[in-house]
Order: structure tokens, then sequence, then C-alpha cells
């Protein structure tokens, strides 16, 4: 593939600020950054994996693509089929149009589904909202979606209740596939589930994928499962993304000490394993009282003076991978594959 | 029976022996079997893992060896002896006096929740909570209980015990509250922690944190843990043995290496199978997962609970009985018909229960 491929998502600088309100004049005391200063693309057909703990700011930067939320600033652009929308630019009208290509998957099988409509007219609703579908064609249509995630069409006439958390799941699926959008954004979509069913839905959404010819902002903080998705990564820590790399490259050679750092957090995969592990001191720091330099400086153990002082640049180590630090490329960091 | 008073607990090899407990739910809709027959025992100071999918009874079967089981929740049968130095005592026992269960709450045996936010008080100070413990059970001078206090938050890595002690649980990270919970756990030195999913609300380099601290203060207090999780990779991380739970049985239990190297029962043969292991799973290749989901708790069938998604189901035991947990090598025990011909589990197979007849094949014991 040339150089020429055209993103299908791309964003500029986005950023997302909550005010800090006080008194009772709600006088604005500060911001917290949740997204601050991200830049990414996706392309077609490929799974972003965006990974980071609690609190990075990974779930409002897959929001702000969607519009669910209006970031701060920034641009967001999507390219389909020779056309440019600046989606943080639209207004809730522009947009309607535009809604069915982009879909979202969440975490929680339990309250993402209306528990007083039955399962079919919760697939079936976004059809009915852009006008997609009516009467037998869109029985059919909610039929055949229900078929291809794997829930039994029988059942459509009952209600959520009745499904366990994986078979959820799958209504939640269905429903994001039934305007055929073109990228979903799936918001940890088995960390809610038991390992024997996350397994299920991990086969499924690469089924779907090739089914629907779909493109994946996948967003988890489960290391494994990203890797076994993700074509590439990108890895964020407290609203900044500190690390872009190709799946395997960012696993076996990460360049930020913060992706190293995670890396080895992860449990073993077996007892024999034998890991060394970086423990990192202290905490994430509070998007609302952000440190000066890299925010990573307080945790790193690489850090010197010019961490403290100076925001590290974005440098590409290697093409197609790119890392926020002041030494990116110079040290020798550890990956998440045994040596041999 | 209150516990027998003797000299020493030669009477117990093990710290903690389980047998036969049965700790059943008595709902509107029926009988849960949380727990329905487990035997399982922890040496001292070693660390066993209980794993399982959620509703398999791993977390009532602590409730039952703390004596927390809510209501309508019942110890049914069986027992849970603790070897303590004045003797062996039976927690399972009903006829033991709320004194007597105080006693050993909290200062033998104590419990690390998962929430830390919502088992912590919220309007009691970090200090007033880690005293509770100490008042009860070891000092009622308060100047002590404040020193026992700070050293405790100190060894579970608290920077400025001497100020957290007046703050409040909001006031701390998760990572935090969780050291709290584990500072209150450890005030009185237990013999046995349970852990019951303690890392699973943290995100993975807190977790690190937290499952190295726990191995640190281990050998410190030369504790046994039991250590209740249903992530593979924290078991491989932090247990000497593992039984694997399923529907309210303990269907695998071996030493760690047994498990993940040769496992034997189908449901921890998928388990394993079924997480994505990274470095190790390669993109594309579908993962094995287990098909269908749990079976509803309710009303339990008289045969083996994985029956409905078993692959390797035979048809005239699997569908007819529940099998016996069965030793298939040293210290290494199954329950499951494939393996029911290697008989004669050490003092573990014990499934003898009114609903379950022995295994076909099996010997009577003795």
């Amino acid at each position: 593939m040339a150089a020429a491929v055209v993103p299908l998502i791309e964003v500029r600088n986005l950023k997302k600020y909550y005010p800090i309100e006080v008194g009772m004049f709600r006088r604005v005391q500060g911001h917290v950054k949740a997204v601050d200063d991200v830049s990414l693309e996706i392309f077609p057909g490929e799974t972003l994996g965006l990974v980071g703990e609690s609190g990075s700011g990974k779930t409002t930067v897959g929001r702000c693509m969607l519009r669910a939320v209006d970031p701060t600033s920034g641009e967001i652009w999507f390219h389909h089929e020779g056309q440019s929308w600046d989606l943080a630019q639209l207004t809730h009208q522009e947009l309607k149009p535009l809604r069915p290509y982009a879909q979202m998957i969440f975490q929680d099988p339990y309250s993402s589904l209306d528990p007083r409509m039955p399962v079919f007219d919760i697939i079936a609703e976004p059809l009915r909202t852009h006008s997609l579908a009516q009467d037998r064609e869109l029985e059919d249509q909610v039929k055949e979606l229900a078929g291809h995630v794997g829930l039994n069409i029988e059942h459509l006439r009952r209600y959520p209740h009745a499904f366990s958390g994986g078979q959820r799941q799958r209504i939640g699926i269905a429903r994001a596939l039934a305007t055929r959008p073109r990228i979903i954004v799936a918001d940890e979509p088995v960390s809610a589930l038991d390992v024997s069913i996350q397994a299920q839905i991990l086969n499924l959404l690469p089924r779907l994928q090739k089914e629907f010819g779909l493109t994946f902002l996948f967003i988890a903080h489960d290391l494994s499962v990203v890797e076994y998705v993700s074509d590439r990564v990108a890895v964020m820590y407290v609203g900044r993304i500190v690390e872009t790399a190709a799946t395997k490259r960012i696993f076996s050679a990460p360049s930020h000490p913060y992706t190293e750092a995670l890396l080895s957090a992860v449990p073993k995969t077996s007892p024999d394993e034998v890991k060394e592990r970086i423990v990192l001191h202290g905490e994430t720091a509070n998007p609302a009282a952000l440190p000066t330099g890299c925010y990573f400086h307080p945790r790193c153990h690489y850090a010197e003076d010019i961490c403290k002082n100076e925001a590290p640049p974005w440098v590409e180590v290697e093409p197609g991978h790119h890392s926020a630090c002041h030494f990116a490329g110079e040290l020798t960091l550890s990956g998440a594959y045994p040596k041999s | 029976m209150p516990p027998i008073p003797t000299s020493n607990n030669m009477g117990l090899s093990n710290l903690l022996e389980v047998q036969n407990l049965k700790t059943h739910f008595f709902t509107s809709e029926g009988i849960v079997k949380a727990v329905d027959d487990v035997t399982f025992k922890v040496a001292p100071q070693e660390t066993l893992g209980l794993i399982g999918e959620s509703g398999c009874g791993k977390s009532v079967t602590a409730h039952s060896i703390m004596r927390i089981v809510p209501k309508p929740g019942r110890i049914l049968g069986g027992e849970i002896r603790l070897g303590l130095d004045k003797g062996v005592v039976d927690l399972a026992d009903r006829d033991m006096s709320g004194s007597e269960l105080r006693e050993i709450r909290g200062k033998e045996v104590s419990m690390v929740f998962q929430e830390p936010m919502t088992s912590l008080s919220p309007v009691h100070t970090i200090g007033n909570q880690i005293r509770e413990t100490i008042y009860l059970h070891r000092t009622r001078n308060r100047r002590e209980a404040t020193e026992i206090a700070l050293d405790i938050l100190a060894r579970v890595g608290i920077s400025n015990p001497d100020q957290r002690i007046t703050e409040f649980p909001h006031q701390l990270s998760g990572g935090m509250r969780q050291r709290v919970m584990i500072a209150i756990a450890l005030a009185c030195q237990p013999r046995l922690l349970i852990a019951d999913e303690p890392t699973t609300a943290l995100d993975v380099t807190v977790q690190a944190q937290i499952l190295e601290l726990i191995k640190e203060l281990q050998e410190q207090f030369h504790m046994a843990v039991l250590y209740i999780t249903h992530d593979l990779g924290v078991i491989a991380e932090v247990c000497s043995r593992v039984a694997v739970m399923y529907l309210g049985r303990i269907v695998e239990y071996g030493a760690v290496r047994d498990i993940f190297n040769n496992p034997q029962h189908p449901y921890t043969v998928r388990l394993l199978r079924s997480i994505p292991k990274l470095g190790h799973t390669r993109r594309g290749e579908p993962l094995a997962a287990i098909q269908g989901s749990v079976p509803s708790p309710l009303n339990l069938p008289a045969h083996c609970g994985f029956l409905d998604r078993c692959e390797e189901a035979m048809d005239g035991s699997c569908n007819r009985h529940v099998p016996a947990l069965t030793r298939v090598a040293t210290g290494h025990s199954v329950r499951c018909f494939l393996h029911s011909e290697a008989v004669d589990a050490e003092g573990l197979e014990l499934t003898r229960g009114a609903a379950a007849p022995p295994a076909v094949s099996q010997p009577g014991p003795g």
C-alpha cells in the first residue's frame, strides 16, 4: 500500500477540557484536561487499539470522534467516497445524515440497553431513526443482523433481562451494525464479560469486520486483548497519546517508558514465565493539576532534568512508529515478548 | 461445639481445611446451591488460588469462612477447620457464639474485598478504621493503637502515614484505598488473609503494585493467603496451588504448574485456551471460546454442571451423575468422568452427597 491511502478518520489536535466551577456564580477555577492535544488517523479496514489506564481520556477521544461529546477544539476529519467533513465543525442538524456511518459498542451490556424495549426494537431503532427500512424490509434486516451476531431470531420479542451478558453484548453489536456503519468505536466491549464469554465476542468481532468491511477504534485497558485484535496501537497517558505503532512493534520494541511499564505490569501467562517487572511509583497524574514538562516524568525511571521542564516532541522512531519522549530511540526498553 | 481446648494444633497439619462445605441460598425462586460440596486445604504460609467465573461460588466460599454469608444464605453442612494456637475450631459450627467468632475474625482470619470504595466507611477517618480492629484485638490504649496503625500504613506503602491517618477514604486514589484495606486486614497479623478479587477494580500498573505488596507482606507476616480471582494471569503470578470452581463445585485442584501445563478438566482446558496471551496468541487465530453460558444456579442438575458446554460429554455418565473429585496425580484432582478410572483421592474426593451417587467405577472408601 502506498502512502496515498486516505485515512477514514483523521483527528487533529483534539482537546476536551472540562471546567472546574466553584462557588455560587460557578466561577471557573481551572480545567480538567481530559483530552489534551490528541492527533491520530484510522485507516479504512483497520483496527486501531487505544489503550491507557482509567482516566487517561481514551473513552473521551472515542466519544468526541462520534460527537457524542463536543470537543473543546481540534479537527475531526471524516473522509468517505471522495468527500471530507470536519465533524467538529458541523451542527447537530448537519451531522444527522452522517451518523449512520459511525456507531458505538459500549462496555456494560447491562446498562446500555433499554430494559423496556424488546430486542427487536432495540436493533431496529437506528434503522427507524434514520428511515433506512420499513415494515417487511425492516423485519428482514433485523433478523439478518441477529443471525450475523449469533442471536436466536426466535428470541427477538424478549426483553434484555432475559439474556445473559454475552448475548446482550451481541444485541449491542447488532444494533451498532444496523446502519451499516463504516467505523465502529468499541469502548471496552469485552471487559465486563466473563473470560469464557469474552472469547466468543473476540472471535465474533474480526468476522464481522470482514463481512461488513468495518473499521474499528478499539478502546480497552487489557493489553492482551488489544494485542489480539489490533493492527495498530495508540497508548494514552493523562489525555495525551504517548506512543503509536503497529501492534507487533509496540509490543516488541516500545519506545516510551510508560508503554514499557504498562507492558511489564501485565500478569504472567504461565507460572513458568520469568518476568521482569517495572513497578511504577506513585499514581497517575491528576488531569486537573498536571505536572510540568513531560506528564510522565514524576513516575519515569529514565527521567532527567529536561523531562521536568520541557514537553517532549513527537518523534518518529521508525516508519509508522511515533513516540512522545525526549529520549525516544535512545533508550533500550524491553517489550512484552520473551527475549529468546 | 466450642473450640476443643488442646495444648497445640497438632490435630491439623494445615492451617485451614474446608470439607464438604455446603452454602445454599433459599430464595423465593428456589434453592441456589452457591457452594455445594467444596473441599480444599490451605497450608500455613501458602497461597491457594480460587478461580472461577462470576456466580461460581468463589466469593460465597470466602464469606462462609468468614461467617458473613448474607441472608437468605445458610451454611448447611460441612466443616471449616482452622488450626489455632489453642486448638482446632470449626467455623462452620453453627453453635459458635458471636464473641467466639469475633475473636477469630479480623485477628486470625481477615479479608480484603474487591471494591475499596464501598467496603471502607466514608464517614470515618482512615485512622479510626484501622484502630477499630486494633482496639478489638490488640490494645485499648489509643496511643499504642495509633503507633501500630502508623506502622502498618507505612508497611503497605502509604507515604506520609501521619497525615493520611486523619484523612477520609474519598481523599485517596483507588490504589491507596486498597492499600488501606490491606492495612486494616493485616493490623492484627492474621494467619490467613482472604483476598477477594483485590485488584479487579484497579488499573494494571496499580494491580502490579498491589500483587507485589501482598507477596511481600505474606513473607513478612508468615501468613497464608486464599486468593480469589477470575483472572488466570493473577493466579500464575501469586499462587502455589489452585482450585478451579464451576457452578458451586471445585472441578480441578492442583499445583499451579499442573493446572497451567497439564490441565485435565475440559473446563480448565478451554478456559486456558480462551484467553488471548500476550505474545503467544496470533491475530486472526480464533480463540477456543466455551460455547453457551453458565447455566442458572437455581436447582442445580443432578449431573455434571459443565455438561451442556462440554465437547467431551459422554452419554450415560456425564448426564446422569455428578462426577467425584478424583485424584489423577499427586496433589492433582479432577471432577470429571473422563478421569474417573483414576481413583482414590487423598482424602479429597469425598463426593458422597445424597444427590450425587459416587462415580460408577469408584470403589468404596477405605
